[in-house]
């Protein structure tokens, strides 16, 4: 390992004392410059409901005696439909026969109230069904209905032009082939909203109905509605509540509102930062024994990963911090400090071994990396495959480890070695530094090559 | 000297026997009284209370949470929702709602009735502020557990091929043995010790489960070192195994204790489910620090003590191969002598 100048380490320290304060700021403190207001990168990470509250849609069923396979299959459809607008964490589920609930957290990041209320709404939005009269109630009026014969609403664009394709089943088919041949148009009803639709003459292809918008916008929103609309039990509209709602860590003990107030007074969250600090204390006082200058590297390159952690975390607004993303995160950091440990462990190893302290960091590199290397690796690449299986909670969770492997791995391989190349082109720094004790004439051996072979002076 | 030094070994047939009991106990207790999840997999009730702003909320989750002791009911989270239409400026809370999830299911029509009566009483409040309790029925389809079992299965085959690649085919079915028996054993002790099975004891499951896969690669890493480096190589190999976990175990022993500290302090909140979450992490813990000390290496060192006792046994039975070996085993010797000088 290759140590620096004097003063090219100096010029480092400084452009790193630089980008550790530029990054403290943007990570976690929230400013104002101007009109414009940055809430930091942390502000802006998604934090799950369970931690921060949220919003709730509560649908009152309106379908009789619904079986719970399409209740089940209506709330996957809900699901879906709130997954591809970002919301990862969306917590779904039925109550009785008698209603479907929708928990999602607060709006972070380019997400807005409105938008997150426009969603809910959508879900009590009310059937969507296909008519050759417009009216449904219509006696001569042929219907088809969402939940029995539409298979497939999917968007797409051609030549700049937007279109949206409601694909049929066969019974869908032949219904729409009669509403076809009785008219020259078609009503869409999606709840208490209608649209009258003309049909092209010359029409053949009854499989689906297509229309289009300049309008991208416009489009999107309409065919979530509608496949809203087509799930096998209907919803009404008209009893729907959307609301706010406290954290469930909350143990209820403050009101929801929209802003963090809830946890950050609750005793759950007092008890688990209380308890992170003095723990994350503990261990770098631990570090700091064992191996003295080391325990600054490691709270420097822990500092810098959290930045990274943040920055990443905001890039990603489907991934929510939860309370299972947040113990996988206290596991990830205590993987990366794990293999800080083995690190400084075997600097102190082959120091003693009669190395010195530049050889004995380089011989470290060189045997700990095999051990970072797949260690990391391996459990990055195995979350990974997790991570492409899971569902709900699971997908943040795993994804969140994943960052924390990779960080690792970053700081294993380069930062660290990157900082400890540094602490070493100051002179005479190095052994009171690292905590490494004098050894004495009588243990001192004798390195005979590269390798861990020694020979004892006595022995020799 | 024919006096035998007794040699260090482990006792992975007590572990394993330990493990089948716990295993058997677990589906006994599965077969009788099934398995118990929470409301994120889809299993509970729940029923919201109308309440004043003034009240305190707290106070109310207390007094909830003791009449549902009183019916053997246990409440999992208890959170407030606010009457306020979302997406409306300056608009104020004009009702208060607490939702109370329970953990248990079937509950009957009689019990809820009494129930409901209970606590109106205790809260001093009428019994229509009190909705109905319903049960839950959740999104999580058989398929997203299927799916994640899928997950696992591949996981336990990659894991397989990468510690068959970097070491031998031994440390693959080592691997294999500690990731299958981690995952099986901590299912077993959620079942035996009915803590309810839920998204956070998934997850904690798995990834404890992975991390016990970075302590085994750390210990077979150094063992690989020491045998590459000739090094204790008149130790047996259970012995060179031992001492390999010796000399890496501390920073994982060191990690895993302060998390067994943050469990136990975080056992400390009111909330049920960081309550379950930390006994997760508890057993969780336990089982991953005796699959990596006493599964997974004891079975490497043992399956590659049964490989040295069979080409021993084939070593002895043909002479002619035998002396072909034992002079390229002195050539390489001397080699290794003559390199060290």
């Amino acid at each position: 390992m290759k140590k620096f100048k004097k003063s090219t380490a100096i010029v480092f320290i400084s452009i790193l004392s630089v980008l550790f304060i530029i990054g403290f700021l943007f990570s976690y403190i929230p400013m104002t410059i101007g009109a414009k207001t940055f809430v930091s990168f942390s502000g802006s990470m998604s934090i799950s409901s369970d931690i921060t509250g949220g919003m709730y849609g509560e649908y009152n069923i309106v379908t009789e005696n619904p079986s719970k396979n399409d209740i089940v299959d209506s709330m996957l459809q809900i699901k879906e439909v709130f997954e591809e607008n970002g919301y990862r964490n969306v917590n779904v589920y039925a109550l009785g026969n008698e209603k479907i609930r929708v928990e999602v957290s607060y709006p972070r990041g380019s997400q807005t109230f409105a938008e997150t209320y426009s969603y809910l709404s959508a879900v009590g939005s009310g059937a969507f069904a296909l008519s050759s009269k417009n009216s449904l109630t219509d006696e001569k009026a042929i219907v088809l209905h969402g939940s029995d014969h539409v298979d497939e609403v999917k968007v797409y664009t051609n030549n700049q032009v937007t279109y949206m394709s409601i694909i049929f089943n066969e019974s869908g088919e032949e219904i729409y082939k009669q509403i076809c041949e009785a008219g020259s148009s078609v009503y869409m009803f999606l709840g208490d909203y209608s649209q009258q639709i003309s049909i092209s003459s010359g029409v053949t292809d009854y499989s689906n109905l297509t229309v289009s918008n300049t309008d991208y916008d416009n489009l999107i929103q309409l065919e979530q509605n509608i496949k809203l609309g087509c799930m096998k039990v209907e919803l009404d509209p008209d009893t729907a509540i959307i609301n706010t709602m406290s954290a469930f860590l909350s143990a209820g003990e403050s009101a929801s509102a929209p802003e963090f107030a809830t946890f950050l007074s609750s005793t759950t969250f007092i008890v688990a930062v209380s308890a992170l600090v003095v723990i994350l204390v503990l261990l770098i006082s631990l570090f700091a024994v064992r191996f003295g200058l080391f325990a600054i590297l490691i709270v420097l390159s822990m500092l810098f990963n959290s930045y990274l952690f943040v920055i990443l975390m905001t890039l990603m607004p489907s991934i929510e911090l939860g309370l299972s993303g947040f113990l996988t995160l206290a596991v990830g950091v205590s993987v990366i400090y794990t293999y800080a440990y083995i690190f400084a462990s075997r600097v102190k190893f082959e120091y003693n071994q009669g190395k010195s302290i530049s050889a004995a960091l380089e011989q470290s590199y060189k045997r700990t990396l095999p051990n970072t290397l797949i260690g990391n690796i391996m459990l990055f690449l195995m979350t990974l495959i997790v991570f492409a299986f899971a569902f709900g909670e699971l997908l943040s969770a795993t994804i969140i480890f994943a960052i924390c492997m990779a960080l690792s791995l970053f700081t294993n391989l380069f930062f660290i070695p990157f900082l400890i190349k540094i602490c070493i082109s100051f002179e005479g720094a190095g052994r009171k530094l690292f905590m490494l004790k004098k050894r004495s004439e009588s243990s001192e051996k004798i390195l005979v090559d590269d390798s861990d072979i020694t020979i004892s002076k006595e022995a020799k | 000297m024919n006096s035998k030094t007794k040699t260090k070994k482990y006792p992975l047939l007590i572990a394993l026997i330990i493990s089948c009991v716990i295993v058997v106990a677990s589906i006994v207790i599965l077969a009788i009284f099934g398995i118990k999840m929470d409301t994120s997999l889809g299993s509970g009730s729940q029923f919201e209370i109308n309440i004043s702003n003034e009240v305190s909320t707290k106070d109310y989750v207390s007094k909830v949470k003791d009449v549902a002791g009183d019916f053997d009911l246990v409440v999992d989270t208890a959170f407030v929702e606010d009457n306020y239409i979302a997406g409306e400026e300056n608009a104020t809370f004009t009702e208060r709602c607490l939702v109370v999830k329970l953990s248990n299911t079937n509950i009957s029509d009689e019990t809820k009735q009494k129930f409901t009566e209970a606590l109106a009483t205790k809260l001093n409040i009428d019994a229509s502020k009190i909705s109905s309790i319903r049960e839950i029925t959740s999104s999580v389809k058989s398929n997203d557990i299927l799916f994640l079992g899928l997950a696992v299965g591949i996981v336990a085959i990659c894991l397989f091929v990468f510690a068959w690649i970097r070491y031998n085919i031994f440390a693959g079915l080592s691997f294999l043995l500690a990731y299958l028996h981690n995952i099986i054993l901590y299912l077993s002790l959620l079942i035996l010790t009915r803590v309810q099975l839920s998204l956070v004891a998934l997850s904690v499951g798995l990834i404890l489960t992975l991390v016990m896969g970075a302590v085994l690669v750390s210990i077979y890493e150094r063992y690989r070192e020491k045998t590459k480096l000739h090094l204790e190589e008149k130790q047996t190999v259970s012995e060179r195994m031992i001492k390999s976990e010796k000399e890496t175990i501390l920073p994982f022993a060191i990690i895993f204790g302060a998390t067994l500290v943050f469990a136990i302090i975080l056992l400390f909140s009111p909330v049920l489910n960081v309550k379950l979450a930390c006994v997760n992490i508890m057993i969780a813990l336990v089982v991953t620090i005796y699959t990596s000390l006493l599964i997974g290496p004891a079975s490497y060192a043992a399956l590659l003590e049964i490989r040295d006792i069979s080409l021993k046994s084939v070593l002895s039975r043909n002479h002619e191969v035998n002396k072909e070996i034992q002079k390229k085993i002195q050539k390489s010797k001397q080699k290794k002598v003559k390199e060290t000088k």
